[in-house]
């Protein structure tokens, strides 16, 4: 993976879990700013454990994780249809939301936070959106408006967690571009958590891999870790790795 | 009757009859003479059981009408002989047993019996005299009109101070809870807000049993309880909500023991649950604002905050927000706003206004600011129209201004339906 860009988040020798419970230990690795990283595995593997590690929102167990930045900024994008429904909130409100940690306490979204959040919005494709409810959008506005929200906060690391789940093809293909073309544009850090490992495989460079087993995971590019092999030994089953017009499919 | 039926049911729009029949069952209670009270009222004199109409009031009666001895209203107890109604409500058409006591005038050269208070039938009045009693507001209605033969004029009711004060404290309230209920209905914490209500009231009876503020006590218990509800005891095996029915339910039945412990036992229970708005001091409607200004001071300080914790904890936590200290805040708010009700209008009404205006206003609204003004709007305009329903068909107070909160819910839900 390139290493010639700034360290942006290091887990030394971390196991995350919960109470007693380790869910992945040993971890050591670094991410660096640019990248565009694909977190895979099945389910119950622990993504979600791994993302709130890399996040902070779940102290390690044991270990250390360092930021390169203090502190560093985080846009996260949930999974759409976790969203509440029962809130009246435009697509406006959602985004100003990602103003809130520049404003601090007390003060209010001002003129510029507004303008900030309407060039998210334009930035994901939604610009004409801004004022109608979330909960009217399809599952592809929504998750659009999640991202718009992410990049008004200005990150360093854009972290999106399963943002295919539940889209037809189109609207997969369609956030996929966007998600492409939003890292070629910012070059910030890109960390994608999917189980989709056909979606994933063809867009981030790097993936980190989260075994079946109980501790086991890899990081290293797409070439290294997409080999019959290493899927055999990660998935426990035999699945073939192949092209179909220039892109990557694992059957 | 079916003309009426109809047009409500037209009115809440096409296949919701049904709301129509609700409304009018709603309107055709407050409208009926009350039935139920003339049991609890006292017999009449013989002398004086009057006519279905009542006779015009003599002037000597108008003095201690408005001013209760003590300055708050004295509510009766079952079977007490003071009459439930102050001589200022109109005189209905009523079986004699409820027009008498209206119609009776104080033995020339004494002071009249005090005034009891519509709506606060079947409780007594445990609170001792205020020292802060107002003067007898003697030329309050000296030179009142007549009074009318059926519905009070508004300005006749409000003119007195105890439901001045229950106006008063009525409003702090609702416009409180309907504020932070908003949340309270977004977040799906309703069963919180029960729990939490029932914690406060055990609270209230806790501080009446030890001899100190019962103010003190609802909050106290209130942070108990919203610690104890917001650790997640066994997540893996057991839902949270199942926690806070427990909570409840040992809240409700320490509320029960605290108060059989206490002399003056049941009407507490009584006020605690259905609340005696009618009886409410300046020192409780004193506290009352403070504590509700302090609640609406943080929600006007920190309202982004509040709201993006509410709606998305995961991303205000990525995002480096501690949400759940946010959350944490924001739960104590709506519990300090329960307790702080609790005390002066109970159980009922606290909860009433914390969800029913709430739900309305998300009902009919398409914006959280406007949820959020209609909320209030839709939880301040019961406390007149109830207090003033109460009053003039002596019903009892909460259970009225709860009734019309509702009301206003079934039209909300009406012209959600409309629009659909």
């Amino acid at each position: 993976m390139d290493t010639s860009t700034s360290p942006l988040v290091q887990f030394r020798d971390v196991n995350l879990g919960y109470g007693r419970n380790v869910v992945l230990s040993g971890l050591d690795f670094t991410l660096y700013s640019g990248g565009y990283v694909g977190i895979v595995g099945p389910n119950g593997a622990g993504k979600t454990t791994l993302l709130r590690g890399i996040l902070g929102t779940l102290k390690p167990l044991s270990g250390a994780v360092e930021y390169g930045k203090r502190p560093t900024r985080f846009g996260y994008v949930p999974q759409a249809q976790t969203m509440d429904e029962t809130f009246p909130l435009t697509a406006l409100d959602i985004v100003l939301m990602g103003r809130y940690r520049d404003l601090g306490l007390v003060r209010r979204p001002a003129r510029d936070d507004v303008v900030r959040a309407e060039a998210a919005l334009e930035q994901v494709g939604i610009a004409d959106l801004g004022h109608r409810l979330f909960r009217e959008f399809s599952g592809g506005q929504r998750q659009r408006t999640l991202m718009a929200r992410a990049l008004a906060s200005e990150p360093d690391v854009l972290v999106l967690d399963e943002p295919t789940n539940d889209m037809d093809v189109a609207a997969e293909h369609a956030t996929m571009e966007l998600v492409d073309r939003l890292h070629a544009e910012r070059g910030m850090l890109v960390l994608m958590v999917s189980h989709l490992l056909n979606v994933v495989v063809n867009h981030v460079h790097d993936m980190a891999i989260v075994g079946a087993g109980e501790t086991h995971f890899e990081l290293g590019s797409v070439e290294d870790l997409v080999t019959p092999e290493q899927m055999e030994r990660i998935y426990g089953m035999r699945l073939a790795v192949g092209a179909v017009n220039g892109k990557r499919v694992v059957l | 009757m079916t003309g009426l039926k109809q047009a409500a049911g037209l009115w809440l729009g096409a296949g919701n009859r049904r709301s129509g029949w609700i409304l009018l069952a709603l309107g055709a209670l407050l409208l009926t003479p009350r039935v139920g009270v003339a049991q609890a009222s006292p017999p009449p004199p013989p002398a004086e059981a009057a006519p279905n109409s009542a006779p015009p009031r003599p002037p000597a009666e108008a003095a201690p009408i408005a001013a209760p001895a003590a300055g708050k209203p004295k509510a009766v107890a079952p079977g007490d002989p003071s009459p439930m109604k102050p001589p200022i409500a109109p005189a209905e058409a009523a079986p004699p047993a409820e027009a008498a006591p209206q119609s009776a005038p104080p033995p020339p050269g004494e002071s009249a019996p005090p005034a009891a208070v519509p709506g606060a039938k079947g409780r007594s009045q445990p609170k001792p005299p205020a020292a802060h009693a107002p003067e007898p507001a003697a030329g309050a209605t000296d030179d009142s009109p007549p009074e009318p033969q059926g519905w009070p004029s508004p300005a006749g009711v409000f003119r007195t101070d105890f439901m001045r004060w229950a106006l008063l404290v009525g409003l702090i309230v609702a416009g409180a809870c309907s504020y932070v209920g908003v949340y309270v209905v977004l977040k799906r914490i309703v069963f919180v807000g029960v729990a939490l209500a029932e914690v406060s009231s055990a609270g209230v009876a806790l501080a009446m049993l030890m001899g100190f503020n019962p103010f003190l006590g609802a909050v106290a218990l209130m942070f108990v309880g919203i610690w104890l509800f917001s650790v997640r005891w066994a997540p893996r095996r057991v839902s949270n909500e199942a926690f806070i029915g427990v909570g409840w339910a040992v809240a409700s039945a320490l509320g029960v023991l605290l108060i059989a412990r206490n002399a003056s036992g049941e009407s507490h229970m009584h006020d605690l649950l259905f609340g005696n708005i009618l009886t409410v001091n300046p020192r409780d409607v004193m506290h009352t604002a403070i504590g509700m200004a302090v609640v609406l001071v943080l929600h006007a300080l920190f309202a982004k905050e509040f709201l993006f914790v509410s709606f998305d904890a995961d991303t205000a936590a990525a995002m480096g927000y501690r949400a759940r200290f946010w959350d944490l805040l924001l739960n104590a708010t709506i519990g300090l706003a329960i307790a702080f009700s609790i005390h002066t209008v109970g159980v009922l009404l606290a909860f009433s206004a914390l969800v029913l205006p709430a739900t309305a206003a998300l009902l009919i609204t398409r914006r959280m600011k406007t949820a959020f003004a209609v909320s209030i709007i839709l939880g301040l305009l019961p406390v007149p129209i109830g207090l003033y329903l109460s009053f003039a068909r002596d019903l009892p107070s909460s259970a009225v201004i709860v009734a019309v909160m509702f009301g206003f819910l079934l039209a909300a839900g009406g012209i959600s339906r409309a629009r659909r």
